[in-house]
Formats: C-alpha cells, sequence, structure tokens
C-alpha cells in the first residue's frame, strides 16, 4: 500500500490534463480574471495561450530571447506581461498575440510580476535584488526598490494596491508602500544561530492582513504582519510524522498521520525544499477556506486553513519514479477552477467539488467543532466593524446606504460597457 | 492598507504642508477635481480639452475631447465613473469614463458659470448660466431631457433695491446639498437661495451681503458651508441638518468672516476638507499662496507657499490628503501632500528607532546558549488554534475614512499614440507662440 491509495475524498474533480506542452521546462500558469483562458510560461521563451473550458490550444506569444519566468494577466485580461531571463518586460495583446510594450530597466533575469488590481502599474522582481514599479500605459519605470540582497524570488500587491510583499533569498519578507516606495515592515523567521531559509513565494490573503510564505525549509507560514507574528505554519506529510514522534505537539495528531503513520516515515515528503512552488488561498467556501500549494514531489497539497490538516493531495500525472515538480499553480473565482503544471509539461485543471465541502462542513458541526450556522457566522462577521470609532459609524452607514442606491442605479449601464469591451 | 504600517504621526496630519509635486502637460488647466476616492484627477483646459489624470503614475491616461472653450467647472459622480463638464462653449457634457464618451448633451443659451452633478443621481444636475435663470436637469431620459427653472426671472425683478429702481440680480453659483435634497444658490447681489428639490421652491432666502457671490462650498460632514464673495470676504455658515428641521426654524448666522485685512485679498477659490475643520482659499494677485483657516475658532494656521505664479482653483484630495491647485499664468497643476519620512526600522525587525542614547547593561546570561533555545520556542508559538479571518476586509482606513471601491478607468495601452500626440502637439504650438 502506498500513498497514492490512500483514498482522501475527491474535494477537486479533474476536468483535463494536458502532456508535454511546451518543449522545454514550465514554469507558470495563470488563469485570466475573466474565466476564459490559461496562459503558460516556459523556458523555452514561448507563452503559449489555451482555452479554459476546453484545454485547446489557442495561440503562442513569441518575442523572448530566453527563457520565461513567470506571466500575469492584466485586470481586464487583454494583455498579458511576461518575465524573462533577458532582463525584459513584454507586455502582450492577447487578441492580436502581438508585444506591444518592452519595458527595459532590469539588470539580470527577472523572476516574477503582479499587476494592481486596477492594472495601471507593473510590480516586478528579478535576481538582480531590485524591485521596479512601472508605469503600463507609458512602459516606463516609476520607481526601484532596492532593499534585498539577494535575488527577490516572488511579491504580491495588496487588493487595494497600496502594499507590495516581496520575498527573497535573502531570507526576508518586505513589505513596501506602493506610493513613495519606502519599506513599510520586514517580517523574517530565525532559527536558533539567526539564521533564515531563503523565502521562494508570498501571497497575500483576500483582506490583505495576512501572508502565506514559502520557505525553502519546506514549510509554508501564514504570518500576521500586522502584529510581526505567525500565526499558522503548514507543512507536509512526512514533517508531520517526525512531529507525532515526540518533538512536540500532540494536538496536531490527525486521524490521518497515525493511520499512516508507517508509511509516511519511510516516504519523507516535504513540500518544497528545492524550487519555488507557487500557493493559493481557496476561499470559494465561507466555512472551511483553504491553502493549496505545489511541490516538489509533483502533488498539490492542500490544508484546512484553520486546522492546518491536510485536507487532499492532487497528483500530477505523469512517471511515477520521476515525479515532477509543480512549478505554479492558479486558482479562478476563489478556488472554483484549480490550474496547475508541472516543469516536466504536464498542465492540469481541476474543478472544486462543492458536495465535497459540504459534507466536510456537515462533518464539523455534527463533531462541534464548527458550531456557528451559516447565518451566526455571517453576522459575527457583519459585527466586526463595532471596532470602528462611535463618531465615524453613522457616517458610514449612511454612505453605504447612498452606495448600494449607486451601485443599482449603475447596473443598468455596466453589462453593456463590457460587452464592449472584450 | 498602507496607512496603518506608516509613521502613524505623520498619519495623523490633517493636512499637507509641502509643494511636493508639479503635473504640467503643456495643457492650460483652469480647472481640477479629484475624484471621491482620489485616485483620479480631472483637469479642464482653456482650449476644452479635460485629462483624466493617474493619481498612481501621475500621468494622463484618458484625454477628453468635446468642448471648444475653457473648462468652467467638472463634477464626479460619486461612484468615479460618470464626469460632468461645463465650458464657456455654452455645452454641459456628462461623460461616461468605461468609453470616454459623451453619452448626455445639452446646450444652453449662454456661457455656463457652474455646474454639479446630483450626489444622489448622476443623471441629474444643477447648472448657473451666465444671465440666466438658474436650472436644474434630469437627463435620465435621453429623448425626454427636463431642464427646470429654478429661480423665476420675475423673483429677480421683485428684488428692489433701496431707491426703489428694478435692477435684475443672476444666479452666478449653484451646488447641491451633500444630501442632495436641495440646491443652494448664490447671486449677484449677495442672496443665498434654499430651494428644495422636491417642488423646486425657494424655501429659504437671506441677503448676505451686496456683492457677488463666487463660489459656494460645503463641507461633506458638520453641514459647513463657506460663501465666497467679491467683497473680499469669505462667509462661514453652519447649515443645520436641513433634511431634518422644518424650513420655517431655519435660521443661519456667519459663524466666521475669513479676510485679509492687511492685504485686502480677493479670494479665487475655496474648498474644504473632508470634515470641514480646514478651509483653504487661493488668493488673487500677486500673493501666491494658499490661506489655511482651522474652521471652529476661525484662525489662520497655515500659509502654503505657492510657486512664483498667481493659483486659482484649489480642490482637496480627502482620501490622500492633499491639495490640488492649478496655476493661472501657466496653467501647472501644483500639489501639496503630507510627506512622511523611512521609518528605518522597518528595514531590519530587530531595530528600534531612539530619541536617545541609552545606556545599555548587559545581563548576566545574556550571551549563554540557553537563549537561544528560548528563542526557538518562542517562535514557534505559531501552533494557535484560533480562528483566522482572511476574508473579511476593513471597512475604514487609518485616517477613518469609509474604504469603497470606485469605478476603475480602464486603461487601454494602444492610446499612449493619442496622449502622446497631444502633448507633443500642444507643446509644439506654445512653443511658436513663444518664438513669434
Amino acid at each position: 500500500m502506498t500513498l497514492d491509495n490512500i483514498d482522501l475524498g475527491k474535494l477537486y474533480i479533474r476536468r483535463y490534463s494536458l502532456d508535454k506542452i511546451h518543449d522545454e521546462f514550465t514554469t507558470s500558469v495563470k488563469l485570466s480574471p475573466n474565466g476564459k483562458y490559461i496562459a503558460t510560461g516556459s523556458s523555452d521563451k514561448l507563452i503559449k495561450i489555451w482555452d479554459l473550458k476546453t484545454g485547446n490550444f489557442e495561440k503562442s506569444l513569441k518575442g523572448h530571447s530566453k527563457g520565461v519566468s513567470d506571466i500575469c494577466w492584466s485586470p481586464d485580461s487583454k494583455y498579458i506581461a511576461s518575465a524573462s531571463d533577458d532582463e525584459t518586460i513584454i507586455i502582450w495583446s492577447v487578441e492580436y498575440g502581438k508585444c506591444i510594450r518592452i519595458l527595459k530597466g532590469h539588470t539580470y533575469h527577472i523572476t516574477c510580476l503582479e499587476f494592481n488590481y486596477k492594472g495601471n502599474l507593473l510590480i516586478s522582481g528579478s535576481s538582480d535584488e531590485a524591485i521596479r514599479i512601472w508605469d503600463v500605459l507609458r512602459g516606463k519605470c516609476l520607481k526601484t526598490l532596492s532593499a534585498h540582497s539577494d535575488p527577490i524570488s516572488s511579491l504580491d500587491v495588496s487588493w487595494d494596491g497600496t502594499i507590495i510583499v516581496s520575498a527573497s533569498f535573502d531570507g526576508l519578507i518586505r513589505l513596501f508602500d506602493t506610493e513613495s516606495g519606502q519599506c513599510l515592515k520586514t517580517l523574517i523567521y530565525e532559527y536558533s544561530g539567526g539564521s533564515s531559509f531563503p523565502v521562494s513565494y508570498v501571497r497575500f490573503s483576500p483582506n490583505g492582513k495576512y501572508i502565506l510564505a514559502s520557505t525553502l525549509d519546506g514549510s509554508i507560514r501564514l504570518w500576521d504582519y500586522m502584529n510581526n507574528k505567525v500565526v499558522k505554519t503548514f507543512i507536509g506529510e512526512g514533517e508531520q510524522v517526525k512531529n507525532d514522534d515526540g518533538n512536540n505537539d500532540g494536538s496536531k495528531g490527525s486521524g490521518l498521520d497515525n493511520m499512516n503513520s508507517k508509511i509516511l516515515k519511510t516516504k519523507k515528503t516535504i513540500v518544497c525544499e528545492k524550487y519555488t512552488c507557487g500557493t493559493r488561498f481557496i476561499t470559494s467556501n465561507e466555512y472551511i477556506p483553504l491553502i493549496a500549494s505545489g511541490s516538489d514531489n509533483g502533488n498539490i497539497y492542500i490544508w484546512n486553513l484553520q486546522t492546518k490538516e491536510i485536507l487532499n493531495i492532487l497528483k500530477i500525472k505523469g512517471d511515477e519514479h520521476q515525479k515532477s515538480p509543480v512549478l505554479q499553480i492558479d486558482t479562478f473565482d476563489g478556488g472554483k477552477i484549480l490550474a496547475a503544471v508541472s516543469m516536466n509539461g504536464n498542465l492540469e485543471v481541476w474543478d472544486l467539488n462543492e458536495n465535497f465541502i459540504k459534507s466536510k462542513r456537515d462533518n464539523l458541526i455534527a463533531n462541534g467543532d464548527l458550531k456557528q450556522d451559516t447565518e451566526d457566522l455571517k453576522s459575527s462577521r457583519d459585527d466586526t466593524p463595532v471596532a470602528v470609532e462611535i463618531e465615524h459609524e453613522n457616517e458610514i452607514e449612511n454612505e453605504n446606504e447612498n452606495e448600494e442606491k449607486m451601485d443599482i442605479d449603475e447596473g443598468n449601464l455596466e453589462p453593456a460597457a463590457h460587452d464592449g469591451q472584450h | 492598507m498602507n496607512l496603518s504600517l506608516l509613521d502613524p504621526f505623520a498619519v495623523a496630519k490633517e493636512f499637507p504642508e509641502s509643494l511636493s509635486n508639479t503635473l504640467n502637460f503643456h495643457h492650460h488647466s483652469t480647472f481640477i477635481k479629484f475624484n471621491r476616492k482620489g485616485d483620479y484627477l480631472a483637469s479642464g483646459s482653456i482650449d476644452g480639452s479635460i485629462l483624466i489624470v493617474d493619481y498612481d503614475t501621475n500621468g494622463i491616461i484618458k484625454i477628453l475631447k468635446n468642448h471648444t472653450r475653457a473648462i468652467t467647472s467638472l463634477s464626479w459622480s460619486k461612484c468615479g465613473r460618470f464626469l460632468l463638464s461645463s465650458s464657456r462653449d455654452w455645452k454641459v457634457c456628462l461623460w461616461d469614463l468605461s468609453t470616454c464618451e459623451v453619452i448626455r448633451s445639452i446646450t444652453f443659451q449662454s456661457a455656463i458659470w457652474n455646474s454639479e452633478l446630483n450626489p444622489k443621481n448622476y443623471y441629474q444636475f444643477t447648472a448657473s448660466i451666465f444671465e440666466d435663470d438658474p436650472i436644474f436637469v434630469d437627463m435620465s431620459n435621453d429623448q425626454d431631457i427636463i431642464i427646470q427653472k429654478l429661480i423665476d426671472s420675475k423673483i429677480n425683478i421683485t428684488n428692489e433695491d433701496k431707491n426703489g429702481i428694478l435692477k435684475k440680480q443672476y444666479t452666478l453659483y449653484t451646488t447641491f446639498h451633500p444630501s442632495g435634497d436641495f440646491i443652494i444658490s448664490g447671486t449677484s447681489k449677495g442672496v443665498i437661495n434654499i430651494i428644495e428639490l422636491l417642488n423646486f421652491q425657494i424655501v429659504y432666502s437671506n441677503k448676505l451681503t451686496n456683492s457677488n457671490i463666487k463660489s459656494i462650498t460645503i463641507s461633506h460632514k458638520n453641514n459647513k458651508m463657506a460663501i465666497n464673495s467679491s467683497d473680499r470676504i469669505i462667509r462661514q455658515i453652519n447649515l443645520i441638518d436641513l433634511k431634518n428641521t422644518p424650513s420655517e426654524e431655519w435660521y443661519f448666522e456667519v459663524e466666521h468672516k475669513y479676510q485679509d485685512v492687511v492685504n485686502k485679498l480677493q479670494w479665487n477659490s475655496i474648498s474644504f476638507n473632508y470634515t470641514g475643520e480646514y478651509l483653504i482659499a487661493s488668493t488673487f494677485g500677486s500673493s501666491h499662496d494658499i490661506y489655511m483657516w482651522e474652521t471652529s475658532m476661525g484662525s489662520l494656521i497655515k500659509i502654503l507657499e505657492g510657486p512664483k505664479e498667481e493659483l486659482y482653483d484649489v480642490d482637496w484630495n480627502f482620501k490622500k490628503c492633499c491639495i490640488g491647485c492649478t496655476g493661472l499664468d501657466s496653467g501647472t497643476i501644483y500639489i501639496w501632500s503630507i510627506i512622511i519620512p523611512q521609518k528605518w526600522s522597518a528595514l531590519a525587525p530587530d531595530f528600534v528607532e531612539i530619541e536617545e542614547n541609552i545606556e545599555y547593561d548587559e545581563k548576566e546570561d545574556e550571551f549563554d546558549t540557553a537563549i537561544e533555545e528560548d528563542y526557538l520556542t518562542n517562535n514557534i508559538d505559531d501552533n494557535s488554534n484560533d480562528i483566522i479571518d482572511i476574508t473579511t476586509k476593513d471597512i475604514v482606513d487609518a485616517r477613518g475614512l469609509a474604504i469603497r471601491d470606485s469605478f476603475v478607468i480602464p486603461v487601454d495601452l494602444d492610446e499612449l499614440d493619442t496622449i502622446d500626440n497631444f502633448t507633443s502637439v500642444e507643446a509644439l504650438s506654445s512653443d511658436e507662440e513663444e518664438y513669434i
């Protein structure tokens, strides 16, 4: 019996799987915000666009002279920006498959990039240890943020676009102010002796209050950055067994671990120690927020964010003995669709199984772990603004009222305008 | 979200103090207006073009062309998607910024002094017209635009002066009360009229002064109204809760009069901050400054030193806490903002900024190895079973203003050529003029 045979339930149902989508290593996958396309980037210098629904190949974007490390869709899904080892970023028009901007300025391989929610700024990180903020319309660099002392591995922008978080191999997670370019905060997870592991991937939580950071010690940590605190740590199966042996923490011994501890001991798996593997928050269900991450061993791990237990392991198809790392995953609509690529070029798309979530939730309620009903949970959330100063309270209420009316009024015009755009 | 991480003393500052930016697009700006969220600036120019400037990049993102003469006023809808413009070419246009096209356009019989959108309905606006009656317009239906005269010219004529000579007075400025239920207008004879939108009746009328009322501004909060008139005095009035008080009980007292007694300065344009605690005014003539008063005591607290030219239109960006102003001669837009210093302790988590040197006493066991273990265990306090909420967003920012979604003007990368052409052509023509 191997780990692969254990039925962990079907959280995700595979929609389709494509083989060998690129000639060389596939580095990145991103779903378009409108849910129509998948874009993949590769070290074979190409970006390929696929139809999300069917998996049909649409077109490839050719122009970089070296491999592509990361790609990013603009919020309106009209453009793709790609970061390459040739030290340029290209912004492509998806409709025409043409290069429309070349952003030059970085002095070494560009590793990561991200648009802000408005699509007017593009933030890029590079092995030259700098982060650059670009004016997308003019293709000009507005600011260079030099605060790291090793290559930037990953970055993300908060939902309101005001904070940039960056991860670097120097072991630091830094937060920058988008407007001024100032460093706002530095997070560091130190082991004894003051050393720290390289940080490989960072991601803001949907509300921007937490940061999910993967480090090359094989664990993923959720930081409460306002309080400089790690609030949750997510680790692979092998690590958990080690904990069961008595090093610490009995509370984490979930039923799963006890059952399979034998196997797990021999098959020690770590989420990511070598590669930068992407992570995502899955929030399409209110009750059980999840975290998904690619891994060095070709699996996608999905944890329950609150209990930190592994809820599901998705496997990329391919040679059993030569598992290829999952370098990037991406989600659409809060995780209803999940796409992942392995380095060897397998592209897989899954759909979230709503029934699984439902049964899981019912279980939790039955066990008494999740006492609140849906309504309770919602109302407790509505109560949070109580902390707000009283003098602002009335004002906000009034404004929200007005705002709602406005939204309804605008609803009439909105769809027509959108149709015109695409 | 960045505000909560910045220096709290810098964030708590209520007004900007330093000139931080000048925007010059070779376009002579006459009127500027920030949208409610403060992320876009609309600038109307002397030749009738309107630029939308992105606050993030300080670059033009849209050029709106329809007017042929100087823009006299601009008004954003609350949601940030629609913009109303009025011009000396007798036209008022409503723009939809998702397509950047005019969706409604009305031509009047003469130039427009100013126009303003109803804060509750972006298809309704009020306007004051040169030598004509002020109007209220409902353009919800494109085919059937309703134009309502607010003050009948008959009333104007019956307003006699002391000698019994009939004298006409014109409305020079109209504005909406933030509730959207009243229109407040000021006339060339210093009379303030409050008109109820429900039945278009004048519910209140009072003569404040003998001279022209140039502009009226009302704060978003705390019901403060300031009236700028050509007798060089800005009068501040505390508007009571108009909606919930019967009009018979209305009585407005002038709380403060702002004037420069020494220099007898004429005020060009005035603007409140969001809460109405501060009032700013640009000055006519050679003083080149912006004056700022604190409105509860009525004291002058700051003179923002300006560039070397007369400043004309001022507007307060509440959200970003900055002040924008146009230069009369060059048409340049000047921005004053709060400069937040870099916190050096942010770069290294174990750094602490201290006011002065501290004599440090090393503890007996400070560098013993046992500490390291403590340190390690301290760090592994992450196994909490607290429920973490990763989806609920804050509803107010660190300054206490509501965080709201606002319309995002789409960036079209193909439009750069038009924008470039616009700025370069303008530059060329202005160079030629100098040459001649």
